[in-house]
């Protein structure tokens, strides 16, 4: 055996050996991959065991109610605790109301305010009012209760509310309520600010993502920057409006702090934009330290909780089967152009 | 007669020249094929016939193009009245979200014809046209995204017809698709030139022999030559267009 | 799974250990506030919660007993009185405080309860009529107010409200209702107040800390009432004692049993604890409204006491601590810049001890209330 060849057989070994340390080391590090792979199968089982027991307790706090006013529940205006007597459904309206105002007041905000930030907005002032929306998003909703008691408050009843009243209120009922300052209108107005990030920050991050052929080919057919962004960029971007929206819907539903302080929390449903109502979010905010008192209450209380769930559960599957049948097309294009 | 003339045409990148004293015709009725190597300014001389480039920061031009004997870059032709004459079709299919029909209307409905009837017909006239009407007509409302590769560049064609152009540039539009759906694409063309003067950039150096009429050869922002095609490719007056036919680079 | 895998290498098992020993100390962190809540809390340590009203007054008696009681802690939370009163019977806390007494059927629910009245409190009508001078004190009595907070009466000139005022000048302006939403003890005795005197109150609507209000708007706190009914012309709420005296409201004087006129004040306050009190019909168990049957000249009609609520089944030894700080808080802890710095009336002390005694004896059998009175 030649020098020569001893030298390649010891390079031989060495690498034989490299490589079997390095089988070694991948054995271990397949086995903290499995210890970690187990850490985050027990997060998952966690927040699954959480969002059960949370859902077990509500149903076996609210079963009282269940089982002694059923699905009239649902229907009844009556809420008379000191006489054991409970319906949710002002609550449940109330919610839809202030819910409904915000979406209606801040969908349009936010989506001109995307195009704006997308498409308008030079780029240092865009960079700008995009973290300021970010900032907004992050802003306490006790805040913007306060904000809406000392700023809108006096402005919807010296100025916003009379002037509805005066002009379509002569028209629709609707309109023609009691300029009080507070109420839905005040908490609806807002919650849809507070929405408006939310929704404007997807909507502008969807359309940044629009592909720029798309925005050529409408361009090549003669189409003006409007047109194209109304027409195709708008119409690309609509499942990621959708999906803010659902996101939004969620938030509105469930704000508690800033309807509180606006609403005015009276229990009667309200009949024109002006009025006081109540949420399901701030009744329980406000009386249910004391509802448990009495296990009836506090039943009907949770119950108006769980239909509070069930109500952003549904609207998210709603919303979820939306998105898939606006996307359907579009995957099954994706996967054809490929 | 040329429909598009361009003489001693500079178009620059902020500081870079990316094309030098271009100056050629484009013949109606004809195909010009536009070849050369990547990075050689074919594609921003086509972009640069509907002015699509404005939307490019820094890119600035001197010299002229015409069409019909109006300046495009001067204030006389608007861009948006440009690219409704002078239609585009990309090298990748780019339909709309938007059903079938809407598509190709789209171009229509933004030059604010409402008329049912009108859009119906143009419509069917485009999808004829571009070849796709007898696999489309029974799904007029279904999503542009559900056809293949090749319908959806078909009806990106349609799409650039129904505004009724007199130029069409096609940036390689084949290259991303099937050796059939390439072939169809290729005799639409054949039929589209008997109406319209057709563009067409491509690294094919066989399709622009089968397609075009005349070749220009585009090498580093610079045309090197334009001619006949039949002569280009069997008679080169340039040895370097002779190299890049061959193969020998690019 | 875990264990299945028979080729295994020490070192894995090494890593194995040490994993499980993180999981293991992670189980105990979780349980180990459970663990040590077990056997409850230290001899000298009471826990106070409960109505947010009287919290303040809550605070600062715990710094003052605590200094002048070393080897006692007292700690004080705010959870609102409807689980002051749950914590208390269910035995999670030593003391639960309530700015209502407990009713019939409170007192069946809690039957282990004892409720010791504390300070006095009361709800006073504020409003805010367009073009009244400030100086000038409207007149109510409990069945226009009640037709006020049903929305019987509408307007500021309804002739109800005129008849009672003579000489005022109201304008036709809409009534604005503003209640609390929260529930709270102003709320209890407004609408007590109310029930008392308006049948069509008590049978529509009746006594609560939060009732199904039928007209106006709610509003989440004193602050929050204060600051829409001087913000609404046309408004009419009710707060406190202590908020009318630190906004410097001006308030309505409402009708007595005996037909007089009387504005909120700790003086008036005190008047009514003590017509109260001397009534020999006046349950020793505080377990009734002071608004009820109570004659007299200057006697507020609207007021009530605080109170703090024990468990009968507290151990020996908690209960003499629990003792001796009732004691303290209804001497020394009566003084004014402890209860009217806070916002309550003081306890009359003398009309008071011959039922606290009882309630003294209840909780601990053999003891009574035997402090000296501050004067």
């Amino acid at each position: 055996m030649s020098v020569v060849e001893t030298g390649k057989q010891e390079k031989l070994l060495q690498r034989k050996e490299a490589l079997e340390r390095r089988v070694t080391g991948k054995e271990t590090m397949v086995q903290s991959d499995r210890i970690f792979g187990w850490g985050l199968k027990a997060g998952g089982l966690l927040i699954m065991a959480l969002f059960l027991v949370v859902l077990l307790v509500c149903i076996v706090t609210a079963w009282p109610s269940i089982r002694k006013f059923g699905f009239s529940f649902l229907w009844s205006q009556a809420w008379n605790p000191s006489r054991g007597i409970f319906g949710g459904l002002t609550y449940i309206i109330g919610t839809f109301w202030v819910t409904g105002i915000a979406l209606v007041i801040s969908i349009p905000v936010a989506i001109f305010s995307a195009l704006f930030l997308s498409d308008y907005a030079p780029k240092w002032m865009s960079g700008i009012v995009s973290t300021l929306m970010e900032m907004l998003a992050g802003i306490p909703s006790i805040v913007f209760g306060a904000f809406g008691i000392t700023f809108m408050v006096p402005i919807l009843r010296d100025h916003l509310e009379p002037f509805l009243a005066n002009t379509l209120g002569t028209r629709w009922d609707f309109f023609n309520g009691d300029a009080l300052g507070y109420g839905v209108l005040a908490a609806g107005i807002v919650v849809g600010f507070m929405i408006v990030p939310l929704v404007a920050t997807v909507t502008r991050d969807s359309l940044l993502m629009v592909p720029q052929e798309m925005v050529e080919a409408s361009y090549a057919l003669g189409a003006t920057k409007a047109e194209t962004l109304f027409f195709v960029k708008l119409k690309a971007v609509i499942p990621g409006i959708v999906g803010s929206v659902i996101l939004g819907f969620g938030r509105a539903v469930g704000e508690t702090m800033a309807v509180l302080l606006l609403i005015g929390n009276q229990a009667s449903i309200p009949e024109t934009i002006q009025d006081v109502g109540y949420t399901i979010s701030s009744l329980l905010a406000n009386t249910f330290t004391y509802a448990v008192i009495d296990p009836l209450y506090a039943a009907a209380e949770v119950e108006l909780g769980l239909i509070l769930l069930m109500m952003t559960l549904v609207v998210n599957t709603l919303g979820r089967k939306l998105l898939m049948r606006l996307m359907g097309g579009r995957l099954a294009g994706s996967v054809g152009g490929g | 007669m040329a429909r598009m003339s361009v003489s001693r045409f500079y178009a620059y990148y902020g500081e870079n020249a990316a094309l030098r004293d271009i100056s050629l015709e484009i013949p109606d009725r004809q195909v010009l094929a536009l070849i050369g190597p990547s990075g050689c300014g074919k594609t921003t001389f086509l972009r640069s016939l509907n002015r699509m480039n404005d939307f490019v920061k820094e890119f600035s031009i001197e010299g002229h193009v015409t069409l019909d004997g109006v300046d495009i870059y001067s204030s006389e032709m608007h861009p948006v009245m440009l690219r409704r004459r002078v239609g585009m079709v990309f090298q990748k299919p780019n339909p709309f979200h938007k059903s079938i029909f809407e598509n190709v209307a789209y171009g229509l409905r933004i030059q604010g014809v409402r008329s049912r009837t009108i859009l119906s017909d143009m419509v069917e006239k485009s999808l004829r046209a571009a070849a796709l009407w007898d696999e489309v007509k029974e799904r007029l409302d279904s999503s542009a995204f559900s056809l293949s590769g090749g319908q959806q560049q078909r009806l990106c064609i349609a799409r650039a017809l129904a505004v009724e152009p007199e130029v069409i540039l096609l940036d390689e539009p084949a290259s991303a698709l099937d050796p059939i759906s390439t072939s169809r694409i290729e005799e639409l063309i054949q039929d589209l030139k008997t109406q319209y003067a057709i563009v067409i950039v491509t690294h094919n150096m066989q399709q622009a022999a089968r397609i075009s009429d005349q070749t220009a050869f585009f090498l580093s922002g610079e045309l090197v030559e334009m001619g006949e095609t039949s002569r280009i490719f069997t008679n080169p007056s340039d040895p370097k267009t002779e190299d890049y036919i061959t193969g020998r680079f690019g | 799974m875990f264990l299945s895998n028979s080729s295994r290498s020490s070192r894995n098992k090494r890593v194995k250990t040490r994993f499980g020993r993180i999981i293991l100390f992670l189980f105990a962190a979780c349980l180990a506030p459970f663990l040590a809540a077990g056997p409850g809390w230290a001899a000298g340590s009471i826990t106070i919660s409960g109505s947010s009203m009287l919290f303040p007054l809550e605070q600062v008696w715990a710094v003052a007993y605590m200094k002048s009681h070393p080897g006692v802690h007292i700690s004080v939370a705010s959870t609102g009185s409807g689980f002051g009163i749950s914590n208390a019977a269910n035995g999670n806390i030593t003391i639960g405080a309530s700015d209502a007494y407990l009713t019939k059927d409170l007192r069946k629910r809690y039957p282990n309860l004892v409720s010791v009245p504390i300070a006095f409190d009361d709800a006073q009508v504020i409003y805010n009529v367009p073009g009244l001078p400030k100086s000038v004190t409207l007149r109510f009595d409990g069945k226009v107010l009640a037709r006020i907070f049903l929305g019987k009466i509408r307007f500021w000139n309804d002739r109800q409200i005129r008849a009672l005022n003579p000489g005022v000048h109201f304008p036709h302006t809409r009534i604005r209702v503003v209640h609390r939403a929260d529930a709270s003890g102003t709320t209890f005795v407004f609408t007590d107040y109310l029930a008392q005197t308006s049948s069509e109150w008590f049978n529509q609507v009746g006594r609560d800390m939060s009732p199904a209000w039928p007209v106006g708007s709610g509003y989440n706190g004193s602050d929050a009432v204060v600051a829409a009914v001087m913000s609404s012309p046309g408004s009419i709420g009710y707060v406190g004692l202590g908020w009318v005296k630190e906004y410097k409201l001006t308030t309505a004087a409402l009708k007595n049993l005996d037909g007089y006129f009387v504005e909120g004040s700790v003086d008036t306050i005190r008047k009514a604890g003590h017509a109260a009190l001397k009534d020999p019909s006046f349950p020793d168990d505080f377990n009734r409204s002071m608004v009820w049957n109570i004659h007299g000249k200057d006697v507020y009609p609207d007021a009530n006491f605080e109170f703090w609520m024990i468990n009968t089944n507290l151990d020996g030894e908690t209960m003499k601590h629990v003792r001796d700080l009732i004691m303290w808080a209804l001497s020394e802890g009566q003084n004014a810049k402890y209860t009217v710095d806070s916002g309550f009336a003081p306890l009359p002390f003398r009309p008071l001890k011959g039922r606290l005694d009882k309630i003294i004896h209840r909780l601990l059998p053999g003891n009574s209330y035997n402090v000296r009175s501050p004067g």
